[in-house]
Order: structure tokens, then C-alpha cells, then sequence
């Protein structure tokens, strides 16, 4: 058996793993593939931000390098003992996502250039983005008089707009101005192509214990962004149980944004997200304790300091009465916007 | 002839019997000496069989939703332990889905709630779901969060080799639960959505 063992693996090395090396420039990310002729270990490596280094089985043979990119400027073959080493260079700090396709076994590699400088520039604020949750068949939680937090959020938005826009001459933009469905992403990609510098999805919450009360601000959690590759392995892992048309593989661009994009951000978010609060809880009077974080889908591709508010339960018979009324909804508005002013004066500082 | 015949037959009759004895002494001492210990041995699976039939039981720690805080609170419960960590994390979550049995607390996932399958792979935990859980397209932030913690903390309490906890439902994966926190990644516990202890 072992002898059996020692052969195949004799074997495997003659019969060594062929590779093909390509990349090429796409409007959004340089995209670098490694094609075996059958499946192969790697390990990617950050060197330092230009630079980046794929391992492979050092038995391969390969193919010189074919592509033309800006980005990446330089590949390099070596073999190092067991280890095929590839490096690319690039010509600007780079950030990478990964993943594999079958039947030929790739390996997919998208650089894109890091986004510079992360933090809010001196005392500019030029966009904000508010994005009232939910909307069309997606009603979002609904009081116990039949309340919808569709109705509420945009009811919230449109009025801080307003304020917004008389009191700060800033440019401020809804996700959506009436009573329609808009999907988590498109909310965030609203966000990222009007360059807000400020993102605040509002909403309304909603317990099973009905007596639940007072405001809570959320900012993205560290925690769950902790690692892309984990996600990988995990999905590759699922393959052995479900069928794999059954596990959606995601895309670069959510694998970025999960890794990079508002992970940059989250000091920021955190400050905002506690002047938000701390100014609600001053309106609707319920004790501190009320950021956290949480993987919120809205937040996690967000290029900017971003928060997703819970005004207050609706879920609650007795908020629900007080929501309802337009008074108290402009002092909503008023407190979402003393939060807001309060984080512009403290980068202005 | 006759008698000579006889002494004949006389002598192979004895020699024949001499040797069943000794062949039949052969068999009954290999009888005696081998049969001893499968005996043994069905004594041994009888009790384990006993062991089994009477169940064992592990006390838990589950997680429910409190009756005047809006956080998850702690109650102790005995499932039957199963005859691996899978089967016993089958029985934990239907006696989470049952509900607390102290009139006090409330059950933070929507009645109804069921367990299709739970898979580990490495160290992460994917239970796949059904019933209202699964239906609901959107409830609240404070709902959705403290469903999700419900059972990841009261899975990853139990079960410390469980270190994440991965959401499906019918089977699929989802964007979310009922329309806010993100079920692609596994969730790590957080003990933050628990009560803390006085």
C-alpha cells in the first residue's frame, strides 16, 4: 500500500500540473488568472501594498505570462524549491479579492487601486445620502395599529432633507423618493456613486417583546469582516454538502467590498453613529446604551461613514401613538440632524 | 470367519470410538474455551444496550428573549444527549424552538420555527431552517438580531468546538433574514445582545 502510495505520488510529480498565466485591464479592476490543467493548491501573499505574490505547487510547469495592464506592471516566475512563486507588481497600492472556477480549475485574481485617503477631507461635507428602509412590497416591520416603517422612514428622510438642505446648503439625495422596492445593494450603490460623504439608512424597529423602547445606531461590525479567505474556504467547504448551483459564489465586487470598503471607514461611522444617538435618546429618553454593531447588508459596501438608525419601536403600542404624530416626527428630524451637525463640527476641528 | 470377522469389527469398533472420544473431547473443549467468550461479550453489549435505552441527558444553556428588557437572557434545560454533536445540536435547537418554559421570557425566533438539517464543517455550523422564520421577508433590526443570537449563542455555548454558526434557509442561502443583517458570513457569538448577570 504504501509502495502503491509512493508511486502515484512519483507519478504526480511527472505527470506535473501544467499552468497558463493571463490578465488583463477591466474598467473597474485588473483581473489576473492562473488556469491549471487539473485542480492545484495556492497561497496568495501581500508582500507590500505593490506588490503581491501567488504560491504554487512546485512541480508545475507554465507558460510565460500573456497579458497588457496599466495597473500591473511587472510578472515574475521563479521556482523556489517546492514553490512556484509568482510576482506581480503593480504600478499603484493595490487591494485583491479571489476565487476559483471549475472545469478548467482558475484561479481569479482582481486588483483593484486602494481607495485613497479614507477619511473625510477638512470640513467638507458636500453630499449626504439618506435612505429610507424598505419600501414597496418590502413594508418592513408593522405596528401593532397597522403603522408601516415603509411609510414612517420616508416620512423622516424627506423632512431632514429639508432641514438639511435650508440649514447646511448641502446636496442631499433619498434612495428612493416614493413608495417603491430598492434592493440592499442599490441603496449602497446610490451612496457610492453620488460620492456622499455621509450615509444614514433610517428605519423603525421591531421586537417580539412588545414592550421595547428607545432609539439604537448601528455601525458595521470589525468582527465580520475579519476574513474574505475564511468565506472562501467556507464556501468551498459547502460544495461537499449542497449542490454547488445551489451556493452563489460572490462576485469580485462583493468580495471587495466585504474586505476593504467600509471596514476604512468604521471610526468614523462609530463617531457618527454615537452623536446620532446620543441626540436621540435626548428626544425619546431611554437610556444610553444604544450603539452596536452589527453585519448590516446596507452598510457593508459603503464608501463613507455610514450608520443605519432604528428611531424607535414601532413595535411598541405606545411609540407607535407618539410616531404618528408630526410634531414629534419633525423633532425626530430635528435630532438626526443635530447628530449629523455635530459630527461635521467634530472633523472640522 | 465370523469370529475372525468379529475380532476385526471388534477392533476397528474400538479404535473408532477411541478416536470420537478423543475428537469429541477436541470439540467440547474448544466449545468450552471459545464459547466462553462470546458470552462475555454479549453480556457487554446487552449493557451497553441498556446504557442507551436509557438516554443520556446534557444540561444546556439556551438563549430567550426577555419579557421586560429587550435582550436574551439564560435558561438551563436537560436535552437528550445524541450519539454525536450533531444529533445533540438537533436536540438543542428544538428545545429552542420549543420555547422557554419560564412564563417570563419569550421565544426570540417566531413560532413555528424548524430545523431542516445541521451540518459542521471544520468548525463552523450551518443549520438550515423552515417554517415563519423563513417566510417573513422583513421585521425589525431588534428582531431579526436577537433571532440570529438566539441560536448562534446558544449553539456556540454548548458546543465549544463550534466556533461560528452559518444561517440558511430552506436549504439556500439568503441575503438576509428579514431584511438587514447580512447571512453570508457565519456568525461568531456575541454576548452583547445578552443580559449582563447581577
Amino acid at each position: 500500500m504504501r509502495r502503491f502510495l509512493t508511486l502515484i505520488f512519483l507519478c504526480s510529480l511527472l505527470l506535473s500540473l501544467n499552468l497558463k498565466f493571463r490578465y488583463a485591464d477591466h474598467p473597474d479592476f485588473t483581473r489576473f488568472v492562473v488556469e491549471g490543467d487539473e485542480e492545484f493548491v495556492y497561497d496568495i501573499i501581500r508582500q507590500d501594498d505593490f506588490t503581491i505574490d501567488i504560491l504554487l505547487p512546485g512541480n508545475a510547469s507554465w507558460e510565460n505570462p500573456a497579458g497588457e495592464s496599466k495597473l500591473l506592471q511587472r510578472v515574475e516566475v521563479n521556482r523556489a524549491e517546492e514553490v512556484l512563486e509568482v510576482r506581480l507588481r503593480f504600478s499603484k497600492a493595490v487591494i485583491w479579492s479571489s476565487f476559483t472556477l471549475r472545469s478548467p480549475f482558475r484561479l481569479v485574481l482582481d486588483f483593484r487601486p486602494r481607495p485613497v485617503s479614507p477619511k473625510i477631507k477638512r470640513g467638507i461635507v458636500r453630499t449626504i445620502v439618506l435612505d429610507p428602509g424598505h419600501g414597496g412590497e418590502e413594508t418592513g416591520s408593522i405596528g401593532p395599529a397597522g403603522t408601516k416603517e415603509k411609510d414612517l422612514t420616508l416620512i423622516i428622510a424627506k423632512k431632514l432633507r429639508s432641514i438639511l438642505r435650508n440649514s447646511l446648503g448641502v446636496r442631499v439625495i433619498l434612495t428612493r423618493e416614493d413608495d417603491v422596492y430598492v434592493s440592499l445593494d442599490e441603496r449602497t450603490a446610490i451612496a457610492n456613486n453620488a460620492k456622499a460623504d455621509i450615509f444614514i439608512s433610517i428605519h423603525f424597529n421591531a421586537s417580539r417583546n412588545r414592550k421595547a423602547k428607545g432609539p439604537e445606531t448601528y455601525f458595521l461590525s470589525y468582527k465580520a469582516t475579519d476574513s474574505a479567505a475564511r468565506l472562501q474556504a467556507y464556501r468551498e467547504n459547502m460544495a461537499l454538502v449542497m449542490p454547488p448551483e445551489d451556493i452563489k459564489i460572490p462576485t469580485d465586487v462583493e468580495m471587495i467590498l466585504w474586505d476593504m470598503a467600509q471596514s476604512q471607514y468604521l471610526q468614523q461611522s462609530s463617531r457618527l453613529a454615537e452623536f446620532i444617538q446620543e441626540e436621540l435618546s435626548n428626544l425619546i429618553g431611554v437610556k444610553k446604551r444604544g450603539v452596536k454593531q452589527a453585519p448590516f447588508k446596507v452598510l457593508m459596501g459603503a464608501l463613507m461613514p455610514a450608520v443605519l438608525v432604528e428611531v424607535d419601536f414601532l413595535s411598541n403600542p405606545e411609540e407607535e401613538k407618539k410616531l404618528l404624530d408630526p410634531e414629534f416626527q419633525n423633532k425626530i428630524a430635528m435630532s438626526l440632524y443635530r447628530g449629523i451637525v455635530r459630527f461635521i463640527q467634530f472633523y472640522q476641528r | 470367519m465370523r469370529e475372525s470377522l468379529s475380532q476385526v469389527q471388534k477392533r476397528y469398533l474400538i479404535a473408532s470410538l477411541v478416536l470420537l472420544a478423543v475428537i469429541a473431547v477436541v470439540i467440547a473443549a474448544v466449545l468450552i474455551f471459545k464459547g466462553k467468550q462470546p458470552q462475555e461479550k454479549e453480556v457487554e453489549v446487552q449493557v451497553q444496550k441498556e446504557e442507551k435505552q436509557e438516554k443520556e441527558l446534557m444540561k444546556v444553556k439556551l438563549y430567550f428573549l426577555d419579557g421586560e428588557e429587550n435582550v436574551l437572557v439564560e435558561e438551563e434545560k436537560e436535552i437528550e444527549k445524541g450519539k454525536n454533536e450533531r444529533d445533540s445540536i438537533r436536540n438543542l435547537l428544538s428545545a429552542l424552538f420549543e420555547g422557554p418554559s419560564s412564563p417570563q421570557l419569550l421565544s426570540a425566533v417566531p413560532e413555528g420555527t424548524h430545523l431542516r438539517q445541521v451540518y459542521i464543517i471544520e468548525h463552523v455550523c450551518v443549520v438550515d431552517l423552515t417554517g415563519p422564520i423563513a417566510s417573513m421577508a422583513s421585521d425589525g433590526s431588534s428582531a431579526e438580531l436577537l433571532a440570529i443570537y438566539s441560536i448562534v449563542n446558544s449553539i456556540t455555548a454548548n458546543f465549544p468546538d463550534v466556533r461560528s454558526v452559518k444561517i440558511i434557509l430552506d436549504g439556500m442561502e439568503r441575503e438576509t433574514l428579514f431584511g438587514h443583517v447580512s447571512l453570508k458570513d457565519p456568525f461568531f457569538p456575541d454576548m452583547s445582545y445578552v443580559a449582563s448577570q447581577q
